[in-house]
């Protein structure tokens, strides 16, 4: 693993909040109480955070953490 | 005077009294006042940077959003979390050319990358000219704060000067340390507000979150999904919105001090990781919105949505305490866009201007900069009154303007080769594109947000013009040679 690997797990919540939305622009189905889009937006935010953290170890790892 | 108002003023005169005791200990010079003597802690820093995350444009705009539009609003919850994730990897190359280069203003990172005075004094009026819609909001937010908390006895006009007034007498005595200590309070009791408001409020008119959900997809079925209750905002706006607003939420003026000042690059990547939690609690605020929709539709000006449904829900104590909350979130992100908009006019077009004939000594750009801030402060007041507009728009504005400098800020950082010509090139035709668009009404265009469209633009000017560089920039040629 490369330090430039790390983008690979930061681009997928990019993704799923851009180029994503057109797929689940929908109410149904609802999800935990909130409606798909909301649920979607809302989810991959609060996901968001692991997988930076994914990111940050993959760069520590490669040591190009700190440089 | 009533309950309610006579807590906000209590809450506010407390927190600019800590503003003041905390802004003591700074010495008083340009660098004390806008960058707080550069002695800030992690713990500070942070506070400064997530300050920016719940200003009166999440706690009225998005409320008021989400009960005007819909499902667009959702925008709100959206671009701030792919701001972090970009700066998890801009942002450490950033602080680092600061570090290597003693930066403290965004306009600097301009005159070292791009060698150039003039760019950087255009880049600091740009900057400027983004800030005042920016407080224009703040000022607006707290008009609509006491207007409401006084049930209509204080016009929101007479309330927007005095907002204007307490702004200016806690930015021109406590500078940064003083915000930086009432952005504590500040976050503390918004959080609370939204918390208690976003759950009661459905609670209390619906039995719940589930069931208010649901009463509003029977009662407006297209409100949740986009366009919303909107024609021109459908899923390609939001797209191109989500992303004007990530890719310019770290090129503010503000924002540049703030990073600049971290411990390093580590810190920098761990705000980065957990700052996206601090966005979902914004959920709650759509939620209050929404409620308002059901129990109280049909509002003339849908940004008081949220402050109208507590004011007719809970006691005035509790009306008072969310105002203070509402009226915090105003005036500490004003008084952090007023510092930084003054320090810029100071240092990268004031002192510039006039250094050439008469040396500048530190309390004669001190004595400037405050009466920039006045100035800056003035422009924002005189707008709000007369030139009212929704506390989104005004923000998109801002937006509009900043974004501009993503391409000459971040390809700068990766591309050598991309020289003064080409930064300029992009940053004007940038502005340029945008302004035109919306004075000719062209908002949105395409489908997509004006100001996304000119940055299309500006970073098509940029790679073009790069192509055709010529020399390499003063910062990468020095890079290079220390590399050799």
């Amino acid at each position: 693993m490369r330090a430039k690997h790390a983008l690979i797990p930061a681009a997928i919540p990019v993704l799923a909040l851009t180029v994503g939305l057109p797929f689940v622009n929908r109410v149904q189905p609802v999800i935990l109480g909130l409606p798909l889009l909301l649920f979607w937006t809302v989810a991959w935010v609060a996901a968001t955070p692991g997988f930076l953290w994914l990111a940050y170890v993959i760069q520590r790892r490669a040591g190009g953490g700190r440089r | 005077m009533n309950t309610a108002l006579a807590i906000i003023a209590v809450i506010l005169v407390g927190s600019t009294a800590l503003g003041l005791i905390a802004g003591r200990r700074v010495p008083m010079n340009l660098e004390g006042w806008s960058v707080g003597g550069r002695r800030f802690g992690v713990v500070l820093v942070w506070l400064l940077m997530a300050g920016e995350v719940y200003t009166t444009f999440t706690f009225l705009g998005a409320s008021g959003w989400a009960y005007a539009r819909g499902a667009p609003a959702f925008y709100i919850l959206v671009y701030g979390t792919i701001a972090y994730i970009l700066s998890f990897f801009v942002l450490p190359l950033l602080w680092r050319a600061g570090k290597d280069r003693g930066l403290h203003t965004q306009p600097d990172y301009f005159l070292v990358r791009y060698g150039s005075r003039g760019l950087a004094g255009l880049v600091a009026v740009i900057g400027v000219a983004a800030i005042v819609p920016y407080l224009q909001l703040q000022l607006t937010g707290l008009g609509l704060i006491v207007e409401i908390a006084s049930a209509g006895a204080i016009g929101s006009e007479a309330a927007m000067i005095v907002a204007f007034a307490l702004t200016c007498v806690f930015v021109y005595t406590s500078g940064l340390k003083g915000s930086a200590w009432v952005a504590i309070v500040k976050d503390i009791t918004m959080l609370a507000s939204v918390l208690i408001v976003g759950i009661g409020l459905p609670h209390i008119y619906f039995g719940g979150i589930g069931a208010m959900l649901r009463e509003l997809m029977v009662q407006h079925p297209q409100h949740l999904a986009f366009p919303g209750a909107t024609t021109s905002m459908g899923t390609l706006w939001v797209i191109s919105t989500i992303l004007l607003s990530g890719l310019g939420f770290y090129m503010w003026p503000h924002q540049f001090p703030s990073f600049f000042s971290a411990k390093s690059e580590d810190t920098i990547r761990r705000n980065a990781i957990i700052m996206p939690l601090y966005q979902v609690p914004i959920l709650f605020v759509f939620f209050a919105g929404f409620t308002a929709l059901l129990v109280i539709p049909g509002l003339r000006n849908p940004d008081t949505a949220l402050l109208a449904l507590v004011a007719r829900t809970y006691p005035p104590w509790f009306l008072g305490f969310v105002g203070a909350a509402g009226a915090l979130t105003a005036m500490v992100p004003a008084s952090v866009l007023l510092l930084a908009a003054a320090t810029l006019l100071a240092k990268n077009v004031y002192r510039p201007l006039v250094e050439r004939r008469v040396p500048l000594s530190d309390t004669h750009l001190m004595k400037a900069s405050r009466w920039m801030m006045l100035g800056v402060a003035s422009i924002a007041l005189v707008l709000a009154l007369w030139a009212p507009n929704e506390l989104v728009k005004l923000l998109l504005f801002g937006y509009d303007g900043v974004c501009q400098f993503f391409p000459a800020v971040v390809l700068g950082l990766f591309i050598r080769r991309l020289d003064l010509r080409a930064a300029t090139a992009g940053i004007v035709s940038g502005v340029v594109v945008v302004a035109l668009l919306i004075a000719t009404g062209r908002d949105p265009q395409w489908g997509m947000n004006a100001g996304f469209v000119a940055f299309l633009v500006n970073l098509a000017v940029t790679l073009v013009m790069t192509l055709f560089a010529r020399g390499f920039p003063p910062l990468a040629v020095e890079s290079q040679r220390r590399a050799a």
